[in-house]
């Protein structure tokens, strides 16, 4: 894949999802990582339709590869975690962690199946 | 505006280190090896980077604080692969795998992420500026 893609498509996908995140934040005052949640959730819709549809594999690297996989992050949801659980929110975190698989994976069941 | 072009950059960055990590590492098998080596190594390098942008050095530069860490280990890692990998194991009636894999990544992006703030700097012995 050309490497002009790869450094669009992550400069794309990180301001995404910080600007998300800042807009997130601004609503969503409570504890709960929700901005998190709906960026990585929405990644993985978007992940499983791109999947399956036939753009043809330059594009469909781009998109999946290069953006979604920037716009969304593992490395935070986890420093989430373990900050949720520096302040004894350890329901919070079970919750977090476990929606954001269920409802990721969830997600990106259905975007494969359109 | 400063901001966006630093996390931008970052992203660029991370989204290219990710892409050279999975030429790099073979997949062989069912369990999405590639992907979990990617999140554990970000997540050290979260830990370590979100303690290490605390020092006094950061205070006047937190586009570059945030360049690295939400730009370039937030890009890095990624969420949206783990979620496909799960759900395609499913389709292929290999859930078990699909749970082992999420069980194991999360475990291993927990414990590296505390190793990874453990290891950095400490930013509250006298050289904390925020």
């Amino acid at each position: 894949m050309n490497i002009i893609f790869v450094l669009l498509g992550g400069w794309l996908g990180a301001i995404a999802r910080y600007e998300l995140s800042r807009q997130g934040q601004r609503i969503w005052k409570k504890d709960f990582p929700l901005p998190t949640l709906l960026t990585n959730t929405a990644g993985s819709f978007l992940l499983g339709l791109v999947y399956q549809l036939s753009w043809g594999a330059e594009w469909q690297n781009f998109f999946a590869v290069c953006f979604l996989g920037s716009f969304t992050t593992f490395s935070t949801f986890h420093l989430e975690l373990v900050q949720l659980g520096s302040k004894r929110k350890i329901a919070a975190a079970i919750s977090y962690v476990l929606s954001s698989y269920a409802l990721g994976i969830a997600l990106a069941i259905i975007g494969l199946s359109m | 505006m400063k901001m966006y072009l630093a996390i931008g950059c970052g992203g660029s960055i991370g989204a290219l280190l990710r892409y050279l990590a999975g030429i790099v590492i073979p997949q062989t098998g069912n369990f999405p090896i590639s992907t979990l080596i990617i999140n554990t190594i970000g997540c050290l390098l979260m830990g370590y980077l979100t303690n290490f942008v605390k020092q006094r050095y950061f205070a006047q530069k937190q586009a570059l604080a945030k360049a690295l860490t939400t730009g370039m280990v937030g890009a890095f890692t990624t969420f949206s692969t783990v979620s496909l990998e799960a759900a395609l194991l499913i389709q292929g009636n290999m859930g078990s795998v699909a749970l082992t894999y999420l069980i194991i990544s999360s475990a291993a992006g927990l414990a590296a992420l505390v190793l990874g703030l453990r290891l950095a700097p400490n930013p509250s012995k006298g050289r904390r500026s925020a």
